[in-house]
């Protein structure tokens, strides 16, 4: 198992977005997690990133609890994120958003005297090359597509060489084909980098299409977890979120 | 050689930059002299703000502090501690690098805006401390004496020291804006979080960032200590902090050499049209106003693109 959390409880005020959520991870896996919005899917994400503290439970990666370190620990460790709202560069080329990534990734980020020109070019484009971005290095990054910029995003997460991937409706804002095309490059990347992928999505195709395993959530809490098939016919998602949409 | 120089710009336009101001040395008067001296220096203040304001995108509000971190330890341990030159500059520099972790590892907690706020506090707190220790720092009336390297001791010969301490510091400086480490700044500058969820421990990047640029300010500190032959309470003040903003400001964050140009133009225009502009500050207050509006990036600024920074 690459990631497990135990109860985890998240409070806002009086609010309980995420409710006693104890998830298994195994390696290797697909992981979609899908619910309506406010079933606090993505805050789950923070409280395993980091983003957000806890107000209770624990989260262990590869069998050592990290709830208690800092965000850049945990990303050093292995656990890349990508955001609903993509976060990248705005300002600088989509070379130098994983220039960046690059140069954390192996341990540059103090080097103070040699030329950023000539560090980590060849790796830098071969990823670049693997998310389809290689034709646009000099574009600045706030100036792309919507769905570069998700592109990028995934490309910058890579570039640190994650053992889990988690990815916030990587979909979203996208149209149906670019969505096609950016699943099946995450899905293709996960198996040729042995990657675990957590996502969290709404269209429900992307999700039967490309999850080993679904999660729901509903009210902060997780009401099922299994395969596909399983998901599609649990009475309980049925009646809480799927309805018709899976029938 | 010269084709090196048409290959590499920076190096060429560096070296004719530096003849161009080593003949300047030879052929303008001894006011002119003095004063580009001071524009010298004050261009390494601005640039070493600057690593701070146009690379990582943080707010320094108080950077006069390390300059008077630079003058005052450095003009103390001379005067009062009866060090020689050379062991009172080295103590200077380690005192500054000193004094800038803490400062910075105080000043560096949360967004921006505190740290902008704490800056200036640290600042107002310091200024008025040296304002009223009078039997420490003399207050307003500072501590004179400083002397010069007794090779360096006329004007032209201090120039040409100035040109040459001021140059390394621009050659390390322009190192270091090469490296992978500005990279990361630029990126800090950018998205902090995305760069906090890329594995960069965001506070202690910032404070080592935080020393170098004081350390460059201190040097000028020493240098402005060595021209005016004295450490002044000016050199710490607010209005001192926002000149190093202006200059910045006005010359484009964006380029390696707006911050110097900047200089050049507030110096020039606090000593020379002074003696013309009564009102001298509303000139400086209008060239800040049409930065802003006109030239959003400064006179050097510009579009980012990737052959800047």
């Amino acid at each position: 198992m690459i990631l497990n959390t135990i109860d985890l409880v998240k409070d806002f005020g009086s609010l309980r977005a995420v409710n006693q959520v104890s998830l298994e991870i195994e390696a290797g896996e697909v992981r979609a997690i899908i619910g309506p919005n406010g079933a606090g899917k993505s805050t789950l994400l923070d409280l395993i990133t980091n983003r957000s503290h806890p107000t209770s439970g624990r989260v262990y990666f590869r069998g050592k609890e990290i709830s208690h370190l800092p965000a850049f620990t945990i990303a050093s460790r292995g656990i890349g994120r990508c955001f609903q709202i993509s976060k990248l560069f705005p300002g600088l080329t989509t070379f130098e958003n994983i220039q960046i990534a690059c140069i954390s990734r192996w341990g540059k980020v103090y080097n103070m005297y040699s030329s950023k020109n000539n560090v980590l070019d060849h790796k830098i484009m071969n990823i670049l090359d693997s998310i389809g971005l290689d034709k646009i290095v000099y574009e600045l990054a706030g100036t792309l597509s919507y769905g570069d910029q998700r592109r990028l995003e995934i490309g910058i997460t890579l570039a640190m060489m994650p053992t889990l991937l988690l990815l916030d409706e990587p979909t979203a804002g996208v149209s149906r084909s670019e969505g096609n095309d950016l699943m099946r490059l995450v899905k293709k990347l996960a198996t040729e980098q042995a990657l675990t992928i957590i996502f969290i999505e709404h269209d429900m195709d992307m999700v039967f299409n490309y999850a080993d395993k679904i999660s729901v959530m509903h009210q902060g809490q997780v009401i099922a977890t299994g395969k596909p098939d399983e998901i599609r016919n649990n009475n309980l998602v049925q009646n809480v979120y799927l309805g018709e949409r899976a029938s | 050689m010269l084709q090196t120089l048409v290959r590499n710009k920076s190096i060429g336009f560096g070296v004719i930059a530096i003849i161009v101001l080593s003949g300047l040395g030879i052929v303008l008067p001894a006011y002119w002299t003095q004063l580009l001296t001071r524009v010298l220096i004050m261009a390494l203040f601005a640039s070493s703000l600057n690593l701070q304001v146009g690379y990582a995108g943080m707010l320094p509000l108080g950077h006069s502090m390390f300059l008077g971190f630079g003058a005052y330890s450095f003009g103390l341990l001379f005067i009062k501690g009866d060090l020689l030159l050379i062991p009172a500059l080295l103590a200077a520099l380690f005192i500054s690098i000193a004094a800038s972790t803490i400062v910075g590892y105080l000043c560096l907690r949360g967004d921006p805006m505190t740290f902008g706020l704490l800056h200036l506090g640290f600042n107002i707190f310091l200024s008025t401390l040296i304002n009223k220790w009078i039997r420490f720092t003399g207050g307003d009336s500072g501590i004179m004496g400083i002397p010069r390297p007794s090779l360096f001791s006329d004007t032209l010969r201090f120039y040409y020291f100035v040109l040459a301490a001021v140059s390394i510091c621009y050659i390390l400086m322009r190192i270091l804006i090469k490296s992978p480490f500005a990279k990361v700044a630029q990126g800090l500058r950018e998205n902090e979080e995305r760069l906090r969820f890329l594995g960069v421990n965001i506070r202690r990047f910032q404070l080592v960032l935080f020393m170098i640029s004081g350390f460059f300010a201190a040097v000028a500190g020493i240098l402005l200590a060595m021209l005016d032959k004295g450490v002044f309470p000016a050199y710490i003040s607010l209005t001192r902090s926002a000149e190093g903003l202006m200059m910045c400001l006005i010359g484009g964050m964006s380029s390696f050499l707006g911050p110097s140009l900047g200089a050049a133009i507030v110096v020039i225009i606090s000593t020379v049209t002074s003696t013309y502009i009564y009102q001298w500050q509303g000139l400086l207050g209008i060239i800040i106003i049409a930065c802003v509006i006109g030239f959003r990036g400064g006179i050097l600024g510009g579009r980012r693109t990737q052959s800047k920074l």
